[in-house]
């Protein structure tokens, strides 16, 4: 793979337009909510990436991580809060005019267009990216870092590889690099010998001051990559810090949630409130021909809370 | 004679879409009023295997068994009738009722009342022993107060109880809870684990449930299924699972 | 092999017109997931104004060309999108089809208020229509034919190297697959969607021009002719790729015109089967090719960036409110009734007795649209299976009218099942197609046959058969006429409202808010479809003999296609999820259309025009924008009755009221 970092390397002018002015924040997020509809899946979400920085958001499922990547470029709308990019506010851009401040996004799933060759797919967006001129240089570029591509080149993408498609996708962004790359769950479903290829591919445009934000469930491998790690916990940010710190923030999480959950638990041998009980006691009767309902171990309490209080 | 059997058997069930496969191999058992467990990261086949037992879907290979009977070729309804409930990953209410409607539709889709005829001699208003049962469903999931508000106007939290009430009132042996707290926030979580919990004991319902917050999976389940890629990698208790170093890779991608 | 060539060459220059507007199609679609009914529409706006530029305001052909085609179609497609389609959210596919069908019946009688009826001669262009450049295996091909043929060619192969090699086609392509993606990549997805309208556009109106003087008068109908071979030949492609729709047009037109050579003039296949040749293969397409099954599945790997649809609000009205307007109801109800007995003259009560009849058939849209959840474009075509069959029993069997109509109900109620089975994996748009090609077939059969259809003039009575029998209950002259109609009205009313109220609405209910959910809890899907077609296919039988039995005839042009549609247009307008909605619909449409009969001709097709700019809301109010008005301004009064009832209010706090304050129903709607 040192074939990507030496392609990046060559493609140093590009690069050189293209990175933010150093020491400065290249994404600034304040106070972003986000949601689909009446969905909201984010709440008061604050941070910021420095320049040339890699930034690992981690999380369980569901947690936000994927909403995040998409309000910062652009493909879900704030609802509240702000996404500065490198001193511009962005928060109600649209998609392609936030790719074109050199915004790239690697969705999760497959993110190439698989009916159009992978050349073509190539070529789209090459030439957005990098003008009309480079696109022969920078595709002769793409093939010699990853030459499967190559030799596929006028294949439809949609016959291509889970594998092959990431990295057709990888390729998108890694020949020209943009100020920021967002990342989103890059090694969902690779083999491991993938997910290494990638991974070094990511270090490499990152020398080239590329600032990232990689959103991943592989925590380990993200956060030895990266040099801030947050962690999302139900919309909200969890742990914003360094990424040693991570690792137990993520353990504590575990654990709060553990308790949570027997809490729960202690509820159920509590609740089942003053007018609901009898009820209960009641339809399990009807139910079960009057058979060992069970519930007269739940003592009825008068200060159980009812889900929608 | 389903005494002795499982209520829900899976056999070698596979399921592939264009070439990926989705869910391969999968072979575990739950056992009537058995509380199991299903995880796996993200894109594990977990959805894919529910839909695959509801019906929604036809495995490509294996078998589905209920009650000791195959669920080959039978439609989503048909195994709705025979006692399988289901809630969705995407609350899907519907949305021009109110909360009663819709267990008052469930308990009609159950007993099977509904006839032209009766509607049109308006002898179809709800009995008062079907008004019974959906007070003290909605009283169970603790919907009593919301009971004639539309859903539309219901937020998400409400909206996946009203769902669970659904698939209670059409008083299912197995329930299938497809990431019932997503969304939700960590109070209503508790109360759903709750529910969850009367429900299984009370009634004597299975289920099995699919759910990302390992919080609720530890108090839930009697047992966990994990899944990765599409295929079981670990079953067993929940502690027990959590501590194979195989799943801790695979849901974490932390190093042994 | 001379003879069928002979046959089949004059075919060529009508599929090519077919050609290029399936290409429109299948191009707006996959690129924006519009089905463009319109561009009929589109057609015949640039055919006229082609014509009317060279024949009224004396330009040149090529200036009037580069106005009607090159400027004026496109710049059409352009506002279409930027102030219609791209405001409806991407998964709203009833909201896309409901504005594209308005916009069909709209424009063509927009156009007639604009550019009064008038006998223009459409030109040719650069070819001399009267010259035959070449004789093709004995077949002579003009002027008219090698325009066709050969800008079809260059259009079409412009098209082709635009998309394959150029950076637009190739965004164009990517814009197709996924917006969001494309936009990713840096792409003004929005622009590249507007200019896929604009080139869209364009071949509607290039291929409006080409079709027009093969016909001596410019009028709407033989572009929706066109239209619909373009519809079957999209979706032999099944709406995907343009170069199988191209050819599948060409075929189309080869194989109408080569059967057309074959068939016995006169045979019932000449007359009926031939001209519905393009439904047939429309339907086919739907049954047979499984890529027209998943239509309305999102392609779009970045589908779930999409909200969900905001549900159809509930009105929620005060109780007090709600009983002073059930009982303002009942006051209309009975002056009305007494109007009607009393001082309305004739004329109006004929039709106001229409209005009744409408309210029927409407109510039939009601059921399977607001309480079925399936647009249905064949609502007119089975009100015409009812009419009919109601009619050929009292000629023939001397059958009462009014059993007569129980028969035909039940008959259409057949058809309408015939129908739900064939369409039973059909949802969205294959559903609307399906339906639509039923229309078409049923109107091609009903109007080309003289025993069935009556001919031209209609079917009126014969062998001295009273349609008004007995006792002369329904003769149009007298006053039991309308309270024959008012009470079949009535019950038809009552046994929807009931039905809606009962287990069956319910059920319905479930199966309108969520299929998977409905299939979940229990409910068979494929026997409630089944139903609710029955129940509407009965309801519009009985409304199509009730028009038959006022008009004293039974005319084909009545249930023609294009009222299928305009039906449509008019109930999403009035609100096709109330019977008050039906109702106000049909009296609206009569009332106005006697209304208009006053004004200068040109204003006749008025009425569509008002209806059609009211469905174009659809995406913003669902429910109907007089409904939508009329929920807003009854929460005006709200506050008013809460002062004057005060203790009508339900106590709050057993039934939840404080959720659902603050105007629940309008907020839902504008969200």
């Amino acid at each position: 793979m040192t074939s990507i970092g030496h392609s990046s390397s060559a493609s140093s002018p590009a690069a050189g337009v293209l990175t933010a002015e150093r020491g400065g924040e290249i994404l600034e997020v304040k106070n972003l909510s986000a949601g689909y509809g009446p969905y909201r899946a984010l709440f008061d979400v604050s941070f910021s990436i420095p320049a040339g920085a890699v930034v690992a958001l981690i999380g369980s499922n569901g947690a936000g991580k994927s909403t995040v990547a998409r309000t910062i470029t652009g493909l879900v709308t704030a609802t509240e809060g702000s996404v500065t990019l490198a001193g511009t506010d962005v928060t109600k851009l649209s998609a392609w005019r936030i790719a074109r401040l050199g915004v790239a996004h690697v969705v999760e799933g497959r993110g190439v267009f698989s009916s159009l060759s992978v050349e073509e797919n190539l070529v789209l967006v090459f030439r957005q990216r990098a003008g009309r001129r480079s696109v022969a240089a920078n595709l002769a570029r793409a093939y010699e870092a990853f030459p499967i591509l190559g030799e596929r080149r006028k294949q439809v993408a949609g016959t291509l590889s889970g594998g092959q498609q990431r990295l057709l996708s990888l390729a998108k962004v890694l020949v020209v690099p943009p100020k920021l790359l967002v990342a989103d769950e890059l090694s969902l479903g690779l083999a491991p010998v993938v997910v290494d290829t990638v991974y070094e591919g990511l270090e490499a445009i990152n020398r080239n001051g590329t600032a990232m934000l990689v959103v991943e469930q592989q925590v380990d491998r993200v956060l030895r990559l990266a040099s801030k790690a947050l962690v999302l916990d139900r919309g909200r940010v969890a742990y914003d810090g360094t990424p040693a710190g991570a690792a137990t923030a993520i353990d504590q999480l575990l654990s709060r949630r553990e308790e949570a959950g027997a809490r729960a638990a202690a509820l159920v041998d509590t609740t089942g409130g003053a007018e609901s009980a009898p009820q209960v006691a009641d339809m399990v009767e009807d139910e079960m021909g009057g058979a060992g309902s069970g519930l007269e171990d739940c003592p009825s309490s008068e200060g159980a809370p009812s889900p929608e209080s | 004679m389903a005494e002795q059997g499982p209520l829900l058997a899976l056999r070698g069930v596979a399921k592939a879409f264009g070439g990926v496969n989705a869910v391969q191999d999968i072979t575990f058992d739950v056992q009537a009023g058995e509380s199991v467990g299903l995880v796996g990261p993200n894109g594990a086949g977990k959805t894919t295997l529910f839909n695959c037992v509801c019906g929604q879907l036809k495995n490509d290979r294996g078998s589905i068994e209920f009650e000791g009977r195959s669920l080959r070729g039978l439609p989503t309804y048909k195994r709705a009738r025979m006692g399988i409930g289901r809630t969705y990953q995407r609350a899907e209410v519907f949305a021009d009722m109110t909360v009663r409607d819709h267990l008052m539709v469930a308990e009609r889709a159950r007993s099977r009342a509904g006839r032209l005829w009766k509607d049109l001699c308006n002898m179809s208003r709800p009995t008062d022993e079907e008004c019974e049962k959906v007070e003290g469903t909605m009283a169970l999931v603790g919907l009593t107060e919301l009971a004639d508000t539309p859903v539309s106007a219901l937020g998400l939290g409400n909206c996946r109880l009203v769902e669970l009430a659904r698939a209670l009132a059409g008083e299912p042996r197995l329930l299938l809870a497809d990431e019932p707290s997503s969304g939700l926030d960590e109070h209503e979580t508790a109360d759903l684990a709750a529910v969850l919990r009367i429900i299984q004991r009370d009634r004597g319902t299975a289920v099995l449930l699919v759910e990302h917050d390992l919080g609720i999976v530890a108090e839930v389940v009697d047992r966990a299924v994990v899944m990765d890629l599409g295929s079981k990698i670990a079953e067993g208790s929940f502690e027990e699972v959590m501590e194979d170093p195989v799943v801790r890779h695979a849901y974490l991608g932390q190093s042994v | 092999m001379e003879q069928f060539l002979g046959f089949a060459v004059p075919g060529i220059p009508y599929g090519c017109t077919y050609a290029l507007v399936a290409v429109a199609l299948v191009l707006t679609y996959r690129a924006t997931g519009v089905f463009n009914f319109a561009f009929a529409a589109q057609a015949y706006v640039a055919a006229l104004l082609f014509t009317a530029l060279i024949q009224s305001a004396h330009l040149s052909e090529w200036l009037a060309f580069v106005i009607a085609v090159v400027v004026v179609s496109p710049l059409l497609g352009l506002a279409f999108d930027r102030l219609l389609f791209s405001r409806i959210p991407n998964s709203n596919n009833m909201a896309k089809l409901v504005t594209s069908i308005s916009l069909l019946v709209g424009i063509p009688a927009l156009m007639q208020v604009f550019i009064p009826q008038n006998y223009y001669a459409p030109p040719s262009i650069v070819f001399n229509p009267n010259t035959v450049y070449f004789t093709l295996a004995g077949a002579p091909l003009n002027g008219l034919d090698m325009s066709a043929i050969v800008f079809t060619a260059l259009v079409l192969f412009a098209m082709g190297v635009m998309m394959r090699l150029t950076p637009l086609g190739l965004q164009m392509r990517g814009a197709v697959e996924s917006r969001r993606l494309v936009q990713l990549d840096g792409v003004n997805a929005g622009g590249v969607v507007a200019v896929a309208w604009m080139i869209s556009s364009f071949l509607a109106g290039f291929a409006g021009i080409l079709l027009a003087p093969n016909f001596s008068q410019v009028q709407a109908q033989p572009f929706l002719t066109l239209m619909v071979a373009a519809i079957a030949a999209a979706a032999c492609a099944a709406f995907r790729s343009m170069a199988v729709a191209a050819v599948a047009a060409v075929l189309i037109g080869v194989a109408t015109f080569t059967l057309q050579g074959y068939l016995p003039t006169q045979s019932f296949l000449f007359t009926s089967i031939l001209p519905s040749l393009p439904f047939l293969v429309l339907v086919g397409a739907l049954l047979f090719h499984p890529g027209m099954r998943k239509l309305d599945q999102a392609t779009d790997p970045l589908a779930s960036v999409d909200p969900p649809l905001p549900p159809l609000a509930a009105a929620v009205r005060t109780p007090a409110m709600g009983r002073v307007i059930s009982v303002l109801w009942y006051v209309v109800l009975g002056l009305f009734i007494v109007s009607m007995l009393t001082w309305i003259p004739r004329d109006w009560e004929s039709v106001l007795n229409q209005g009744l009849a409408f309210s029927t058939l409407f109510l039939s849209i009601t059921l399977i649209t607001g309480m079925g959840g399936q647009l249905s474009l064949a609502q007119a075509g089975l009100a015409g299976v009812g009419a009919f069959t109601a009619a050929q029993l009292a000629n023939h069997l001397g059958l009462p009218m009014m059993a007569g109509m129980v028969v035909g109900a039940a008959f259409a109620a057949a058809v309408a099942v015939l129908l739900a089975v064939l369409s039973l994996r059909l949802r969205g748009l294959g559903l609307a197609l399906m339906t639509l090609g039923a229309a078409l077939v049923f109107d091609n059969i009903i109007q080309s046959s003289q025993t069935l259809g009556g001919g031209s003039g209609g079917l009126g009575p014969m062998n001295n058969v009273d349609w008004g029998s007995p006792f002369g209950l329904l003769n149009p002259n007298g006053h039991a006429l309308f309270l024959a109609t008012f009470s079949v009205l009535v019950v038809v009313t009552l046994a929807i409202l009931m039905i809606r109220r009962g287990t069956v609405g319910r059920l319905l209910g479930a199966m309108r808010g969520s299929e998977t959910a409905a299939a979940g809890i229990g409910i068979n899907l494929t026997w409630q479809r089944i139903l609710i077609f029955a129940l509407s296919g009965a309801v519009a039988g009985i409304g199509g003999t009730l028009l038959v039995i006022q008009q004293g005839v039974a005319n084909p042009q009545q249930f023609n296609y294009v009222f299928s549609l305009a039906f449509v247009v008019i109930v999403v307008t009035t609100g096709v999820t109330t019977v008050e909605g039906a109702i106000q619909g049909a009296f609206g449409y009569v009332i106005i259309q006697k209304l208009l009969g006053y004004a200068p001709a040109q204003f006749a097709n008025l009425t569509f025009v008002l209806f059609a700019f009211g469905a174009l809301t659809y995406a913003q109010h669902p429910e109907g924008i007089l409904e939508f008005q009329k929920r807003r301004s009854m929460q005006r009064f709200e506050p008013l009755f809460e002062r004057l009832f005060p203790g009508s209010q339900p106590d709050a706090g057993s039934q939840g009221e404080p959720l659902i304050a603050g105007g629940l129903s309008e907020e839902a709607v504008r969200g």
